[in-house]
């Protein structure tokens, strides 16, 4: 199926995304790891992982629409040197993502390629959850210290 | 005594990942005179690999400098001259437009790419 060039170009930018994402998380939930700190190993290395599941998603649809998907690009990766830091750095990337996947449905709308545009809507939703999990850490920090937080990291 | 580095707020994270490069290093680097990109590249070999830093890097330098410049200029100057008591007095100074400098950094450099 011929695809548009113009959903093709912003569906292979939300790719880039995805596997500039996977990366950050991934390094970020092993550097946890190292230092002990289980549940946020868990739950960032889970993160990273749907990231890939999303990737695999995208990459499937533009080789639908006779596409070639990049997988050679990749974004600069935001790495924190400590817990906190790399929260809110992953924080801020997600943020980020968010944002471009909202302007790609936008996309896919004005193009009428509406099993894109829900494709998108789907990967949007679970980035959202995350953001909110990302969030929701970054307050508590706030709120009860690093040290306390970390504490119940173990 | 200002509080170190490490204990200060300072947005922690790699710069030039490539290298394993701190926003911290380039503020100290620009503390012991750095004042270009290229520089840091001779110093560090920022930006010598894939590059996707230099962009980040330059913010951070850019920022240090206006920091450590505008902060620093009543150190240069001081009013009462104490012989003896002076040399102390400016590094103290010194140490706080850095401190101040490095603190700054966290807010502004950090944008993400749009891309
Ligand atoms: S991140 Fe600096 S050269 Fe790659």
């Amino acid at each position: 199926m011929r695809g548009n060039s113009t959903v093709l170009a912003a569906l292979n930018k939300i790719l880039t995304r995805k596997l500039t994402t996977i990366n950050q998380f991934f390094l970020h939930a092993r550097m946890h790891k190292n230092w002990g700190f289980e549940q946020l190993n868990n739950k960032v290395y889970k993160a990273s992982i749907d990231e890939m599941k999303h990737a695999d998603k995208i990459i499937e649809r533009i080789l639908l629409l006779d596409g070639l998907p990049n997988l050679q690009e990749l974004g600069k990766l935001y790495i924190g040197e400590e817990p906190g830091e790399m929260l809110k750095l992953d924080d801020k990337l997600q943020t980020e993502d968010i944002n471009h996947i909202r302007q790609a449905i936008a996309v896919c709308e004005s193009e009428h390629d509406f099993v894109s545009r829900k494709m998108l809507a789907e990967i949007l939703e679970q980035q959202e959850e995350h953001q909110d999990w990302l969030d929701t850490q970054c307050s508590l920090i706030d709120t009860i210290g690093l040290e306390n937080y970390l504490q119940q990291q173990l | 005594m200002p509080p170190k580095f490490e204990n200060a707020g300072v947005r922690s994270m790699y710069v030039c990942l490539c290298k394993g490069i701190t926003d911290k290093q380039i503020v100290k680097a620009v503390e012991n005179g750095a004042v270009s990109v290229r520089e840091l590249r001779k110093q560090f070999g920022l930006g010598n690999q894939c590059g996707k830093c230099t962009c980040m890097a330059r913010g951070v330098l850019n920022e240090a400098l206006e920091n450590t410049s505008v902060a620093a200029t009543p150190a240069q100057k001081p009013e009462i001259f104490i012989p003896g008591k002076t040399a102390n007095a400016a590094t103290n100074a010194t140490h706080n437009a850095i401190h101040n400098a490095a603190h700054n950094v966290t807010q502004s450099y950090f944008t993400l790419t749009s891309n």
